[in-house]
């Protein structure tokens, strides 16, 4: 049943679907029609008129006579200027509108820039110039300057070559023209960053006398220095030899030994503003930086800075104190050898003048004690000048030797000859302690050398056990007392004429004569073991 | 004192103080008093000091002998001089001494001291006789007495020798122990604290029993060659250096209290004689025939302290 009314249905629309259509063709071809109808009907009339038929107008003379053309072009004309006059008179309007406004947006600008000067003025900043603006400006230009001012220096402040005197000067009339600001700090401090920041300033500086040592137009000196060298400046002040020397620190320069920076300026240790540490220092002396960072790389010197540091054996007054080497140096100048304080022995007693305690331990003999009651020297401490003092034999540095000393020398009372470093014979001759007969000493008996006795077996001694290596009440340096084990023996040298004797702990009372031998032979009785 | 009263708690040492203290009372005369030596003492060193006090001025002469009726010193009296002092030689076992006061050769009184010299070494007179003993001469009270006279403080500066050794306070009275052959050089350079350091506590100047720390102090290549060996000889076991060496002064060689072999078979008493006996081929080394020529007398790394060959050709 559902699929015969569904067959009833599809056919209606189909009909309807035709029957629409066919309406929709039948409206078309009407239109057709209709236009086809015009277009017949245009022909129709196109071919019922002739083309070509020719139609008079007819004017009258009256009529030509009421036309006026001169009187149109007139009135044209006329026309045509009103709109242009309108038109100009509209620009210039607008042109007067333009450069009012021009004028007052430079008025503005104007304004602005006023406004902007009293913020910089208030807010202290300032005022742009540049190093590389300063190199542009041609100084062979240069016109109006005052003859105090020629010939111009090496070196220039930036607003004197920028002509920018405004920044400093108002007026010039006076002399010396008057300034900105009475306050120098305060005017130098507009542009340039402030000095005093750090613990310790330079008194000039604290108190803002920059002009002092600067000159504010231009200098021969780096750092427009007022003087013709940075030492000259710093000693017109700091110089011991002036009498009405501002400063209370001052040193002396006139002197045999000068350290060469400074010599050359004072600059190259000292701050010339500010620093943190004492005495303006660059760097701080208490490590030893200051001194020993160039002393390490200087040429014909060894690397104190690895020196001191890492010696064995330290010296305290280098290590230990405080002024480190300004202990015993003076670091500008000095008569004294190594621009020393002292003369070097005297140096060196300044300090052991009594019992030192040894860096590695144990106590130092009083060596100014022991030298002021022995009367007889060592030739490097009596020579001092001439053979090394002290430092012929200590290194004041520190030394991996003991006592300083500047090569290795037996601690051993005992040992063999050969196998011992036997500093001594950097100066003094051997041959005459080895050759078993020899004149060339003075201790032996006939020609016996008696030196070879003592330090030639299997118990050969030191130097050192008999010579005091300082000095001595006896000649030839002949020691009053050994030190064996500890304990102090006298050796109870007697010189004469042709020899002399010792009764020493080692073995009893010998005698030795040069001319007439006491044959006491090589192999001799020992008291002591 | 202080001992004296200590042995008196023993009955025997009471009998012997009182046998003492009657002879004192016989011995006493009205003329002078032996202070020193006290009788049976024990003496280890060859000769002692006498003391004697006088009490009057009557005598004019002291006479000091022996057990053989020996003069051994005379003492010439003055007036007003109160006491009187004699160092004599000692030979080993007992001494004994007489002194006498006379008076233009009138003999006024006499004193007898009997003594005892020990060796340390030879066994027949290494033990004194019961009754004797050893009595510490530097006590406060003896020293109160010879301070009339003496210098009983020691003036040695610890650690450095005399320059002039006759300056020393114990050269005085001392001298004699070092007036031989050899001489050790802290006894000959009066050095005498360094050793004599009260360690023992009996005397001022005791010195330890075991005296081989105070060698060492100086002898330390010695010490460190022999502490290293396998056997150890008794006396340096036990740290006796001084019962062998002399630490003063010696006629011997190695300041050995007597000749080498003397001084070894004076222990070992079966060995006399053997050393001499042995040839020469047979003893290693070079010198006259002995003991130390085979044998170490400290220590050893072989049995019977046989020197090491080694050693003996690097002597």
């Amino acid at each position: 049943m559902k699929t015969k009314n569904n067959k009833k249905k599809i056919i209606a629309i189909v009909a309807g679907v035709v029957i629409a259509g066919a309406i929709f063709q039948i409206s078309g071809v009407t239109e057709r029609f209709s236009r086809l109808a015009v277009i017949t009907k245009n022909i129709i009339e196109g071919i019922s008129h002739d083309p070509y038929e020719h139609k008079e107008i007819e004017i009258s003379d009256e009529e030509l006579k009421e036309i006026n053309i001169s009187k149109m072009a007139e009135e044209f004309e006329d026309e045509r200027k009103m709109k242009i006059e309108s038109v100009i008179k509209k620009i210039e309007e607008l042109e007067e509108a333009l450069q009012s406004a021009k004028r007052l947006k430079s008025e503005l600008a104007f304004i602005e820039q006023k406004k902007a000067k009293e913020l910089a003025a208030l807010q202290e900043e300032k005022p742009k110039h540049t190093k590389t603006e300063a190199k542009i400006i041609d100084l062979s230009k240069k016109r109006d300057l005052p003859a105090e001012f020629k010939p111009l220096k090496k070196y220039m402040h930036e607003p004197f070559v920028m002509e920018a005197c405004e920044i400093c000067h108002i007026s010039y009339k006076s002399k010396p023209p008057k300034l900105v600001t009475k306050n120098i700090e305060e005017l130098c401090y507009k542009c340039h960053k402030k000095q005093d920041t750090k613990r310790v300033s330079h008194k000039p500086v604290k108190e803002g006398r920059c002009t002092e040592c600067h000159d504010p137009h231009q200098s021969d000196v780096k750092g427009l220095i007022a003087g013709k060298s940075v030492n000259g400046l710093c000693m017109k002040c700091h110089d011991s030899n002036k009498k009405d020397g501002v400063s209370k620190k001052t040193i002396d320069m006139d002197k045999k030994y000068r350290h060469k920076p400074a010599e050359k300026s004072c600059d190259e240790c000292h701050e010339a503003h500010t620093s943190k540490y004492k005495n303006l220092l660059r760097r701080e002396d208490a490590n030893l930086k200051l001194c020993l960072d160039c002393h390490k790389k200087l040429k014909g010197h060894k690397d104190l800075k690895a020196w001191i540091n890492n010696a064995k054996f330290k010296h305290g007054a280098v290590f230990d104190t405080q002024s480190k080497c300004l202990e015993c140096h003076d670091v500008h100048a000095s008569d004294h050898k190594n621009i020393l304080k002292k003369e070097q022995v005297d140096m060196c007693l300044t300090c052991h003048d009594k019992e030192v305690k040894a860096t590695g331990g144990g106590m130092l003999m009083n060596i100014k004690e022991h030298l002021e009651e022995h009367p007889n020297w060592h030739g490097p401490i009596k020579n001092a000048e001439k053979e090394g003092g002290c430092a012929a034999c200590h290194d004041p540095h520190g030394s991996d030797n003991f006592s300083i000393l500047r090569k290795s020398f037996t601690k051993n009372f005992y040992g063999d000859f050969d196998k011992k470093d036997f500093f001594c014979f950097e100066c003094h001759k051997n041959d005459k302690i080895k050759e078993r007969i020899t004149t060339k000493t003075g201790f032996r008996d006939g020609d016996v050398n008696l030196h070879f006795v003592h330090v030639s077996d299997r118990k050969g001694r030191t130097c050192r056990a008999c010579h005091d290596e300082h000095a001595s009440k006896y000649s030839h340096l002949i020691r009053d007392y050994t030190d064996f084990t500890g304990i102090k023996f006298p050796l109870r040298f007697v010189e004469s004429e042709n020899g002399g004797s010792c009764a020493p702990a080692c073995h009893k009372k010998f005698e030795y004569d040069r001319v007439i031998p006491k044959s006491i032979g090589i192999k001799n009785e020992k008291s002591e073991e | 004192m202080k001992r004296a009263r200590s042995s008196m708690k023993k009955p025997v040492a009471g009998w012997l103080f009182l046998l003492f203290f009657i002879n004192s009372l016989y011995a006493q005369n009205s003329y002078f008093e032996l202070l020193r030596p006290i009788d049976r003492s024990v003496y280890q060193s060859d000769f002692i000091s006498i003391a004697i006090k006088m009490k009057n001025d009557s005598a004019q002469r002291l006479e000091i002998m022996n057990e053989n009726n020996e003069i051994i010193a005379i003492k010439k009296v003055t007036p007003k001089r109160q006491s009187y002092c004699q160092t004599i030689n000692l030979h080993y076992g007992e001494n004994r001494i007489k002194v006498t006061a006379f008076k233009n050769d009138k003999e006024l009184s006499e004193s007898f001291a009997t003594v005892y010299y020990a060796s340390p070494v030879y066994k027949r007179f290494k033990y004194p006789p019961t009754g004797f003993k050893e009595r510490a001469f530097h006590s406060a009270e003896n020293e109160k007495e010879c301070a009339k006279c003496h210098d009983m403080v020691s003036n040695e500066k610890k650690g450095v020798a005399f320059e002039d050794v006759t300056k020393s306070s114990c050269y005085g009275c001392h001298k004699s122990i070092t007036s031989k052959k050899y001489a050790h050089a802290p006894a000959v350079n009066w050095l005498c604290t360094s050793c004599h350091d009260n360690s023992s506590g009996e005397s001022r100047f005791g010195y330890s029993e075991a005296i081989n720390q105070n060698c060492y102090s100086c002898h330390k290549k010695k010490k460190e060659l022999w502490m290293n060996k396998r056997f150890f000889h008794e006396p340096f076991d036990t740290g006796r250096c001084n019962r062998c060496h002399d630490p003063h002064a010696s006629d011997d060689r190695m300041f050995l209290r007597e000749p080498v072999n003397y001084l070894c078979t004076a222990c070992h008493a079966e060995k006399s004689g053997l050393a001499e006996e042995k040839s020469d081929s047979v003893c290693p080394g070079s010198g006259e025939p002995s003991c130390v020529r085979c044998h170490d007398p400290h220590a050893s790394d072989k049995g019977f302290f046989l020197i090491d060959k080694k050693r003996v050709s690097n002597e």
